[in-house]
């Protein structure tokens, strides 16, 4: 399952993945699929955290994806073509999201499209990422912010 | 579900797609194009044009922003390899960096030269405009007559296309007033001259009509430098008075630091503060010729127009003076663009060299190329392993690339450090040969070249060491295998083979200037210039109203100077050979006629150097008297006027070498002086100018007093002081200046082929230098390759020294064909640096023979190492390697 995954990162950005091989043998497959700490890739941008969100109740590829940001944010946060798959190549080779192998059933499937999953990783950080966002809005609500302050 | 891949729309968004890097495209460009095509389809849809516009928009400005972050991303992921190879290659690196410093910075320096004299507009308003007019005899072969005071009134007032016309002249006035005597170089010009060129002073004002009329209060402006120096640039100097010529003289301004042309002067004063240039035989004589003129075209004419307009008014005065014109003078005006006029000296010099570190840069690129050939022989199993992974060839080009650019950046910053080290070098070897010098930096254009030289450089010696290191997968990741390895040995020895060509070339240039030079040194200059102190001595003109007077003071100084212990002889003299101010400024030189024989009809008059001397001149300088004598102190006011004459005259005028008693005229026929003896010719116009026609005057007969020179029996440079003093004791007002000895003239009269020919040698040993350890590299390179094949060869009984003479001949060869290809390059090129060339054709068999066998020897020398290693194979130990 993993096979497919390696490859593609390696190739992305072959020297760095293949001197860690080289240096750490399985030190990157940890580091793609165990948990870890999530503390580095926060905060994400408005578009990562919609893409992540898109990829969490299931697989998706590109276009759906595009979709459905653009669904739940009422049109608030438009993708092009460019910002999505910009975004999808960061999220992969930082092992936030990956290449599902898994196809739906043949009649739906475009051979040319890949659909992508949400990996451990990137839902940890999605999480985090969401709580951040909780956290903050239990200060803002400590601090009356939501509450119009009385002008004396 | 599939799309129309032929549609407009979709034909755009794949031209679009080519923003981002090569394997993003590979890797998410199908999917992107789907993407794009399921919006479209949406958008269409809905209907609409607005939804169309605003999908492209976003599609458009969405690939802008992503696109560069993918290019700068994968450039820090390359820098960050690149200087982990490079750390862990320090040897490697340390060589390409260096060899390319050089390089480049040899290029940079003559770049901030050539740019600085030859490229930049003169720093002046509209210095396009700006000519440089001359009066011309072209059939007497004067290229610069100078103007008369009539002349330049009759041109201001007559043209129709200039829109000022200024005069100028140098004279060394002396200054008194402020501590010592100070002899200041002073230009004299018209009122407007500074108008013209666009300079405004920074302190006080610019001269204005008033100051131009004759008896107008004398006034003068500082140059910044002379203000600087002498008055710790003091605001307060304006108003300061000083005593110049016997007259109160005002400062009444203070120049901007600008580069003054043609020549650097202390001060400026206007016409009619000069005592010469206001004086009525100046003012009216149109024959009285010693002002320059410059002039601006008004705007929208050209050169070629003002150049006409110049030449009607030139024959109409020829028409209205036959008299001041005659017809076998040639008499013509020429205007030539300021800026071509003050650095026509400067361009074959400064051509030849920037062509040499050209050559120098190629052969550092061929040598860095050659360097990361060998390194990357053992990085391709590395390469091979990434390509195994996925790595695409582009991304590996990009990568080397990338590896090379670094490197050559590095190398750029170095050789911008040397460039600023041997600017000041430079700018000294650079006024030479133009007043622009003062001009040299290092601007924004100069950085511009030096990174594109390096950007060039990089793309050069990458993509070479790139395209031949065909990785090979199945070869690459076995052992020891050779296939690819041969292949890049051929590559190695082009590269070689190159670099001993263009090494070549600029070692027969660099020959061809020391031999131009040594040719020069030889020659006999015709005066002995060791143990001869030189001067130039100013009286107080207006002291000395005759030149009885002149006279007196001349002989009472020699007499003063050769009782001065450790003095041999001494005489004044109006100059000596090779003086400084001779060369720059040109000879005393005038028309001349012999009794007895006339021009033909339609002949240009003859022209003759001339020189005023005291009697012991010839002896002090050591030049032979051939025939008669020398003057005597009997050759004065009162007795016949005298001439003696050097052996190019006697041999022209008086071949059969009777020139003794013979009489020659400089004023027409008005006075006719005797010829009363011939000495040696001298060199005194530079050892590459062959003898003029001299004439030499008795001081006491004509005047013409400037210099001072005296025979020591010691050391004559410790001298200095000891004779200085000596002449403020005859007369404590004479400004002495320029003490140097003749040695020092001599020297200085060669300093530009000298420090050409420096450079040039400089270059060409860096180059023989990089080429010869080039060939021992690859020579070690294939011993090294082929230990098994000699281990064998020498244990089926192959002697040592047919190994020996095996690899040898190896270097050899390639050192053959590259100066072959050499050859035949220099023929083409060195014809280029004719003109700077003395004596010495630019094909002179000597040069290309010496060259050519120092560049097989070095070949030799640089094989032998690797041939002895070669020969001293033990066959045991070559056999169990592998």
């Amino acid at each position: 399952m993993l096979a497919p995954c390696l490859h593609y990162t390696v190739a992305r950005y072959s020297h760095t993945q293949f001197d860690a091989v080289r240096k750490s043998g399985t030190k990157v497959m940890e580091k793609l699929t165990k948990s870890k700490d999530t503390e580095p890739f926060l905060p994400l941008t408005p578009a990562m955290f919609q893409i992540l969100l898109a990829l969490a109740d299931g697989n998706k590829h590109g276009y759906a994806i595009l979709k459905d940001v653009s669904r739940r944010s009422e049109g608030k946060i438009r993708l092009s073509a460019g910002t999505l798959y910009g975004n999808l190549a960061r999220l992969e080779s930082a092992g936030l999201i990956a290449e599902s192998s898994k196809r739906p059933e043949l009649s739906l499937d475009d051979e040319r499209r890949r659909y992508y999953r949400l990996t451990d990783l990137g839902r940890e950080v999605a999480v985090a990422e969401a709580r951040r966002m909780e956290e903050a809005i239990a200060q803002a609500h400590a601090k009356h912010l939501f509450t119009k302050p009385e002008t004396a | 579900m599939r799309k129309n891949p032929s549609s407009v729309s979709q034909k755009f968004f794949q031209l679009l797609l080519r923003a981002f890097p090569f394997d993003f495209r590979t890797n998410y460009g199908p999917e992107m194009e789907d993407v794009f095509h399921d919006q479209r389809r949406e958008v269409e849809e809905r209907g609409g044009i607005m939804g169309f516009f605003k999908l492209w928009a976003e599609t458009i400005s969405g690939m802008f922003r992503t696109a560069p972050r993918e290019h700068w991303d994968i450039f820090r992921q390359d820098c960050a390899y690149a200087f982990r190879v490079m750390r862990a290659n320090r040897g490697f690196t340390a060589i390409a960096v260096l060899t390319l410093a050089l390089g480049i910075g040899a290029n940079t320096a003559i770049f901030s030269v050539v740019h600085s004299v030859l490229l930049r507009p003169l720093p002046y308003t509209q210095g396009q405009q700006l000519i440089f007019i001359r009066q011309q005899a072209k059939k007497a072969n004067i290229d610069d007559m100078g103007w008369s005071v009539p002349e330049i009134m009759d041109f201001r007032a007559q043209n129709q296309t200039l829109s000022s016309l200024v005069e100028y002249h140098v004279m060394s006035f002396t200054l008194f007033g402020h501590g010592d005597p100070d002899r200041v170089k002073t230009a004299v010009v018209s009122w407007n001259y500074f108008d013209m060129f666009g300079v405004k002073p920074i302190l006080g004002r610019a001269f204005v009509p008033k100051d131009d009329e004759i008896g107008a209060p004398a006034v003068l402006i500082l140059s910044n430098e002379y203000w600087r120096n002498k008055f710790g640039a003091d605001p307060k100097v304006i108003g300061k008075t000083f005593e110049m010529n016997d007259k109160v003289h005002t400062v009444v301004g203070v120049l901007p630091p600008i580069p003054q042309y043609p020549l650097e002067t202390d001060v400026y004063m206007p016409t009619s503060a000069c005592p010469y240039r206001s004086s009525d035989s100046h003012i009216k004589h149109r024959e009285m010729r010693m002002m320059e003129v410059f002039g601006r075209l008004k705007p929208s004419v050209t050169l070629g127009q003002a150049q006409a307009d110049l030449s009607t008014i030139a024959s109409r005065l020829q028409a209205e003076y036959p008299k001041f014109y005659p017809a076998e003078l040639g008499y013509g005006v020429a205007a030539s663009s300021l800026k071509t006029d003050l650095t026509r000296d400067a361009q074959p010099t400064l051509l030849v060299l920037l062509a040499a570190a050209g050559f120098v840069l190629l052969i550092a690129c061929a040598n860095v190329a050659n360097l990361t050939l060998s390194r990357m022989a053992r990085r391709e199993r590395e390469l091979a392993v990434r390509t195994a992974l996925g790595a695409g060839r582009s991304r590996l080009l990009r990568q080397l690339l990338t590896e090379s650019f670094i490197l050559a950046f590095i190398g750029g910053v170095l050789g911008l450090l040397l460039a600023f080290d041997s600017l000041q070098l430079l700018t000294n070897f650079a006024a030479r040969l133009s007043p622009r010098a003062s001009e040299i930096r290092i601007d924004s254009s100069v950085l511009l070249f030096t990174l594109l030289a390096a950007l060039g450089t990089s793309i050069v010696f990458g993509t070479v060491s790139a395209l031949f290191s065909r990785v090979n997968l199945t070869s690459g990741l076995k052992e020891g295998t050779a296939g690819a390895g041969q292949h890049r040995n051929r590559i190695r020895s082009m590269l070689i083979v190159s670099q001993v060509a263009f090494s070549f070339v600029l070692l027969i240039g660099a020959g061809l200037m020391l031999r131009s030079l040594f040719k020069m040194l030889a020659v006999n200059p015709g005066f002995k210039s060791q143990h001869v102190l030189a001067m130039k001595i100013n009286f107080n003109w207006s002291k000395y109203a005759n030149s009885d007077q002149y006279a007196a003071v001349g002989k009472k100084l020699v007499e003063r100077i050769e009782a001065q212990p450790g003095v041999i002889s001494a005489a004044v003299s109006s100059s000596y050979p090779l003086e400084p101010e001779l060369l720059s400024g040109g000879p005393n030189s005038n028309t001349f006629q012999i009794q007895g024989q006339p021009f033909g009809p339609g002949e240009a008059p003859p022209l003759a150097d001339t020189v005023s001397i005291t009697p012991a001149f010839f002896r002090t300088l050591g030049i032979p008297l051939i025939n008669g004598r020398e003057f005597a102190d009997t050759d004065n006011d009162k007795s016949p006027a005298v001439v003696i004459v050097n052996q190019s005259m006697q041999r022209r005028f008086w071949p059969a070498g009777n020139a003794l008693g013979q009489h020659i005229s400089f004023d027409n026929g008005g006075h006719w002086l005797q010829v009363v003896g011939v000495v040696a010719d001298v060199h005194d116009l530079g050892l590459d100018h062959a003898p003029t026609l001299q004439a030499y005057a008795a001081i006491a007969q004509f005047g013409g007093v400037g210099t001072l020179v005296v025979r020591t029996a010691a050391d004559p440079a410790a001298m200095g002081l000891q004779l200085t003093r000596a002449v403020h004791e005859v007369d404590s007002s004479t400004a002495v200046s320029q003490v140097i000895t003749l040695d020092q003239a001599l020297s200085e009269s060669v300093a530009s082929p000298r420090t050409t020919a420096i450079l040039l040698a400089l270059f060409a040993g860096l180059a023989l230098l990089i080429a010869t350890a080039g060939i021992g590299g690859i020579m070690a390179l294939t011993v090294s390759q082929r230990v098994k094949e000699i281990g064998i060869r020498i244990a089926l009984g192959a002697q040592p020294s047919r190994v020996l003479y095996m690899i040898l001949r190896q270097g050899v060869v390639l050192a053959i064909i590259g100066v072959a290809i050499g050859l035949v390059g220099a023929l083409a090129l060195t014809g280029l640096a004719k003109s700077l060339l003395f004596q010495v054709t630019p094909t002179d068999p000597f040069t290309y023979a010496v060259v050519a066998i120092v560049f097989i020897g070095a070949a030799l020398a640089a094989g032998y190492i690797p041939a002895r290693r070669a020969a001293a194979i033990d066959p045991m130990i070559a056999l169990r390697s592998e």
